[in-house]
């Protein structure tokens, strides 16, 4: 970009000094729309049941912490890569492993169903076939380069390109095929953590966050920041979209959760506790938005209600940071890694038929205790 | 891959393995300072604030609605999907989410 000379009556102190107007003006903007809050909207709405959500499978193999995990689109497979150098494939009705393919960077960062990204700066796209014996890791692909590690990465609808986040500070976009680099988006001031796609019915954009405390949303087609989010006092680790793609979450080290809506252009709920003092790493929503999951570094999930503000329920059982969490593409069960190098699945049972359950299992237990009262009387 | 990440891996690689409970860092702790630092030279300090005054003129030219109406429709996605969320409905008690052919969907 050529250095133009200094236009007539701009200096230095007074492109500041219009840059500071303009971002007063900007919160005015945004303030003048905010006239009321979303828990307060939401007032109305039922509160939640009680959840039932409990982990209902452990996924063992790993050798070291699990860093990254996905869930295939047929809803049933799982990929997880982990600091051992290994991704592996699982099948989460019959816990087996499927493939297991070992890498020549232990620090595998991110993975989604298929392309694996991480310290060597190159993002690899691995074709996965059902024929075990092919050596499946020299058919490796390099498809992105960044000149910083790459902390996350995104296939787009269509399959054909991949949407990376670097250390670097921008995001690209790469033709997989080709390999070449079709966008790149500048903008952010320090390391990109994190992005995620809006869903296909809404569009060409996606958003990004980063070191720099700021969720950028981006058009993919021109590589212009559209929207930009500065509202979190530490780095953000994790952004995902709504499902209707109206909104977006983010999750970050100053162990808040934050909601931002685009179309009011602004935070519409934070999500936090006094008594939730670590960052949170991870998030993920519910099928019809309405829960929030949320993986901290105090070793729990934490499900948010996304409407009322609240905590519905924690999830415990992950015995170290809890790295990622994943809600499965039918919504049925939530995936969560750690770096205790376990995945575990957790899934809801039906609280009506719950009861039942447990009355039938109280019935088994007073039988027993009476032929037990019975057999020590005799 | 450059020699400076060569040099780094490796000590890191064997940290992790002899102390695992040793604090542990995450790649945007080490391998780069948490801030860009611009070029020193007053040209390119003039160009980024004015492409950084740019952005933000385009910020505050953006389109907005009512919290309270977008509250509203984020509030009537939630409800109208309610249904079909398992995780907030459950499934079956018993029975294994991932089995084929699926159970009847809950309504």
């Amino acid at each position: 970009m050529a250095c133009q000379g200094l236009q007539k009556g701009e200096t230095l102190e007074s492109l500041k000094r219009e840059s500071e107007t303009l971002k007063k003006k900007l919160e005015e903007e945004r303030n003048k729309l905010n006239d009321v809050e979303l828990h307060q909207v939401a007032e109305k709405v039922e509160v939640l049941s009680a959840l039932s959500i409990k982990t209902r499978r452990v996924l063992k193999g790993h050798g070291n912490k699990v860093l990254c995990m996905d869930w295939c689109k047929d809803k049933r497979r799982m990929v997880s890569s982990s600091q051992d150098g290994k991704v592996i494939v699982w099948d989460a009705f019959t816990l087996n492993k499927e493939h297991g393919v070992p890498l020549p960077c232990t620090w595998v960062l991110a993975c989604a169903y298929a392309p694996l990204s991480g310290l060597d700066n190159k993002c690899s796209v691995i074709p996965l076939s059902l024929d075990k014996n092919e050596n499946l890791a020299a058919k490796k692909k390099s498809v992105a380069m960044h000149t910083n590690y790459v902390s996350g990465c995104s296939f787009t609808n269509s399959d054909m390109q991949l949407l990376t986040s670097s250390g670097d500070g921008t995001c690209a976009l790469w033709d997989v095929e080709s390999g070449q680099l079709l966008q790149s988006f500048h903008g952010h001031t320090a390391d990109v953590l994190s992005l995620d796609l809006a869903p296909s019915e809404t569009g060409n954009t996606f958003v990004s966050g980063g070191c720099d405390m700021k969720a950028n949303v981006w058009d993919m087609r021109s590589g212009q920041n559209i929207q930009s989010f500065e509202s979190h006092e530490s780095d953000i680790n994790c952004v995902k979209y709504y499902p209707s793609g109206d909104a977006f979450a983010s999750a970050s080290d100053d162990a808040t959760c934050r909601f931002y809506d685009l179309r009011a252009d602004r935070e519409v709920a934070v999500y936090q506790k006094d008594s939730i003092i670590f960052g949170a790493s991870t998030c993920d929503f519910s099928l019809s938005g309405r829960l929030l999951f949320a993986g901290y570094n105090d070793y729990t999930i934490n499900v948010w209600d996304v409407l009322k503000g609240t905590r519905a329920t924690i999830l415990f059982g992950h015995e170290n940071r809890v790295s990622r969490v994943r809600v499965s593409p039918d919504g049925t069960a939530l995936g969560s890694a750690s770096w205790d190098s376990t995945l575990r699945v957790s899934w809801s049972f039906s609280t009506g038929s719950n009861y039942i359950f447990r009355f039938i299992k109280l019935l088994f237990w007073v039988n027993s205790r009476l032929v037990l009262e019975f057999t020590v009387a005799f | 891959l450059t020699p400076l990440f060569n040099v780094v891996l490796i000590p890191i690689h064997k940290i992790t393995k002899e102390t695992s409970f040793s604090p542990f860092f995450l790649p945007k702790d080490i391998f780069s300072p948490k801030t860009i630092t611009n070029n020193m030279t007053s040209n390119s300090n003039l160009s980024n604030m004015r492409r950084l005054v740019e952005q933000l003129k385009l910020e505050a030219s953006v389109e907005r609605i009512k919290v309270s109406q977008a509250a509203a429709e984020l509030q009537q996605y939630c409800l109208q999907n309610a249904g079909k969320d398992a995780l907030l409905v459950g499934v079956p008690t018993g029975s294994n989410p991932f089995r084929e052919p699926r159970s009847c969907a809950i309504v």
